[in-house]
């Protein structure tokens, strides 16, 4: 089960398992974000390399624009995944 | 000549637990995945309560099971997904029939020091796997790809 929403503070908030089945999905919504915005990961249990792509689109959008979004809250598989990836060098990350 | 008493007679040697392997085809299609995850979770549940080994080999499927559906194209023949497990390691075999050869283990990098406007996904998916997994293998035989990944049970 996956779901991504914005929260009543403007965070984005995804949950449950972000797989290449859910991409198109996550950004459809990310697409809607035109500031800097904080994503709330705290619920997200698994992230695939089509989840990655599509965080860096947004995020290179974002850029392109003197925004960027900020990672909260990730659980250890998703930071090991975000480390092996070095996103870490490309996403501001907030540590909990 | 001996008579064993009934609790000292010789039993033979507990067998080993008996390895394990289940298998299903799925469409190769990236729809496929929530009954791909359905078979891995129902079939990783009796070997191991391990949620990292079961996440890493959750993560290493789907990329080989999406690389295979978006890259082997000439074939439309279903994929195999088998779980292999015995009480030292467990392993999932993806198998893609009438493909060309594509060895997994060979991919090249991706750059990961590119900076963001350069940073491509592609590639990223082997890499994470890779480093995630205990062992990655790939054979080719019989114009079959076969992508075995491996987790040990034991530390």
């Amino acid at each position: 089960m996956f779901s991504i929403s914005r929260t009543d503070q403007g965070d984005v908030r995804l949950t449950g398992r972000f797989d290449a089945s859910r991409a198109d999905e996550a950004d459809a919504l990310l697409g809607t974000v035109t500031s800097t915005c904080r994503v709330d990961l705290s619920d997200l249990e698994y992230i695939s390399s089509a989840g990655l792509g599509i965080l860096l689109k947004a995020q290179r959008r974002l850029t392109a624009s003197g925004n960027g979004l900020v990672l909260a809250n990730m659980n250890k598989l998703v930071k090991d995944i975000f480390r092996l990836a070095r996103f870490n060098l490309i996403f501001k990350i907030e540590e909990c | 000549m001996h008579e064993y008493h009934p609790r000292f007679m010789p039993v033979p040697p507990r067998p080993l637990p008996p390895s394990m392997t289940l298998e299903r085809h799925f469409p190769k299609a990236i729809d496929s995945l929530d009954n791909v995850f359905t078979f891995l979770h129902d079939g990783l549940a009796p070997v191991t309560t391990n949620g990292h080994v079961r996440e890493v080999l959750a993560f290493g499927t789907e990329e080989f099971f999406t690389n295979c559906v978006k890259y082997n194209r000439k074939s439309r023949n279903d994929l195999l997904v088998r779980i292999i497990a015995d009480a030292d390691t467990v392993s999932v075999q993806i198998i893609d029939n009438d493909v060309e050869p594509f060895d997994v283990t060979r991919a090249p990098q991706p750059d990961l020091n590119a900076g963001l406007e350069s940073r491509r996904p592609g590639g990223l998916g082997i890499h994470i796997s890779h480093q995630l997994l205990d062992n990655l293998s790939y054979e080719y035989a019989g114009n079959s790809s076969i992508i075995t990944m491996t987790m040990n049970l034991r530390d």
